[in-house]
């Protein structure tokens, strides 16, 4: 083993890299955390939370929560713990949550890459993100009812560099996806949880799956839970999506596996959720049907 | 044939002998071992307690290849449970220590269970003031900043 006077051979470590010796026992000031360190905390908690109280703590941390790159990510589904009716969320907060997320949008300064939003959504606040955010990759809407199939689309087709799409229990015609699919030609992830069936078991319809399969070909990632299609829905998803390797048909009740169609999909796709298999895993799991 | 072994020096000179596998998942070692074979590695701003403590994270969640494929010495849901424990049993002034030994040393995983550590714990607290207290940082805000954020964070019903 070298002796110590190897020590000097060393390469003096970046400037980034150096930090005060950490003495022992000693009580640690987080204010004094190297920004980019603050920022890679911060940047984990809910938008709600940055707002409200980390932005308040101290100066340096008010620092790193104006700073655009924080806000590539806006996560507003934490509300989602608080309950499903808006009026007592907006109670129970104090808070506009919309006039809030627009805040958050014009904090990003046009640097929005991913957005989460439960509940609250409306077509002028999704119409708002879309004009000031083109570089969007990732949009999730969850539980939004004000907002509607045609609105949506309008704010959808402003957003050609987005991969990944949720929309669950939120109106979104088939009409619109075939829209939503050729103006996004990079989309790589779709989710899309419809209610109805649980209501309509008895009817089938393949409108969402042959709209996906007639303009989203790039798709690796399907997720269709609560859907009406049937077998014919599935097969043309499987021909028109070549790059398929997830695909969840979950509480998709009309899918009826005729044939080999069951093998097909096991063999085609690297992970496959059948239609009575278990939703427990969920993140919305309260809405789905238990069996 | 017998696994390498490289030896780490803490701030305070004590050495200790890890198993190169173990002491490459940091990315800086990777680079100083492949510099200076054979030789010890001085990690002068480490205190001996959190070097151990690294090392203890690293040993965990080495990836062995013994030629039969990769085997890691747990199942990641294991080892995801044994993340959260072993941040668990760390006080507020050492996790912030080993933060910035993940950060020094370019260790991602531990980096990203430290950070989540810290942003669970201030997620867990109601207000800015309990942040300050848990955190022991100081309000350095003028009454001018406290007006502005007030200002800047209306959103009225």
């Amino acid at each position: 083993m070298a002796s110590p006077s190897c020590l000097e051979q060393f390469p003096p470590a970046p400037p980034s890299l150096t930090h005060p010796v950490m003495k022992d026992g000693e009580c640690r000031n987080w204010a004094e955390l190297p920004s980019d360190l603050t920022s890679s905390i911060l940047r984990r908690l809910g938008s709600i939370d940055v707002l409200e109280n980390a932005q308040k703590v101290c100066t340096s941390w008010r620092r790193v929560c104006k700073d655009p790159a924080l806000w590539r990510k806006i996560d507003m589904c934490n509300s989602g713990d608080l309950g499903e009716d808006l009026a007592y969320l907006t109670l129970t907060l104090g808070i506009n949550l919309e006039i809030m997320c627009r805040h958050a949008v014009d904090l990003s300064r046009g640097g929005l890459v991913e957005i989460d939003i439960w509940h609250f959504a409306t077509d002028s606040l999704l119409n708002y993100i879309a004009d000031s955010s083109s570089n969007l990759r990732s949009l999730k809407l969850v539980k939004c009812s004000p907002v509607t199939s045609e609105e949506l689309t309008e704010a959808l087709v402003k957003l050609p560099l987005l991969e990944e799409l949720e929309v669950s229990y939120c109106s979104l015609s088939a009409e619109s996806l075939k829209v939503v699919g050729q103006s996004c030609p990079n989309l790589k992830t779709l989710k899309l949880i419809r209610l109805w069936v649980i209501r309509f078991p008895s009817v089938n319809d393949n409108d969402d799956a042959l709209a996906i399969s007639e303009s989203m070909h790039g798709l690796s990632h399907l997720q269709l839970i609560s859907n009406k299609l049937t077998d014919a829905g599935i097969e043309a998803i499987l021909y028109n999506c070549p790059d398929l390797e997830h695909l969840d048909v979950r509480q998709c009740f009309s899918v009826g596996f005729s044939g080999d169609l069951r093998k097909r999909c096991f063999e085609r796709v690297k992970v496959f959720r059948k239609p009575f298999d278990s939703a427990c895993d969920y993140p919305h799991q309260e809405a789905v049907y238990h069996l | 044939m017998s696994k390498k072994m490289i030896v780490l020096k803490s701030s305070e000179g004590v050495s200790f002998v890890v198993e190169e596998a173990v002491a490459r998942q940091s990315k800086i070692i990777s680079f100083l071992v492949e510099e200076f074979p054979d030789r010890e590695l001085p990690l002068t701003n480490m205190t001996s307690e959190i070097l151990r403590k690294t090392i203890e994270y690293c040993k965990k969640h080495v990836v062995e290849d013994d030629g039969g494929g990769d085997s890691s010495s747990s199942s990641s849901g294991d080892l995801k449970e044994w993340d959260v424990k072993f941040v668990a049993e760390i006080d507020q002034p050492r996790l912030m220590d080993l933060l910035m030994a993940a950060n020094y040393l370019d260790i991602p995983s531990l980096l990203d269970v430290t950070c989540q550590k810290v942003a669970d714990t201030i997620a867990a607290c109601n207000d800015e003031k309990e942040i300050r207290a848990t955190f022991n940082i100081e309000n350095d805000f003028t009454e001018e900043e406290v007006e502005a954020i007030r200002m800047e964070n209306q959103y009225p019903i």
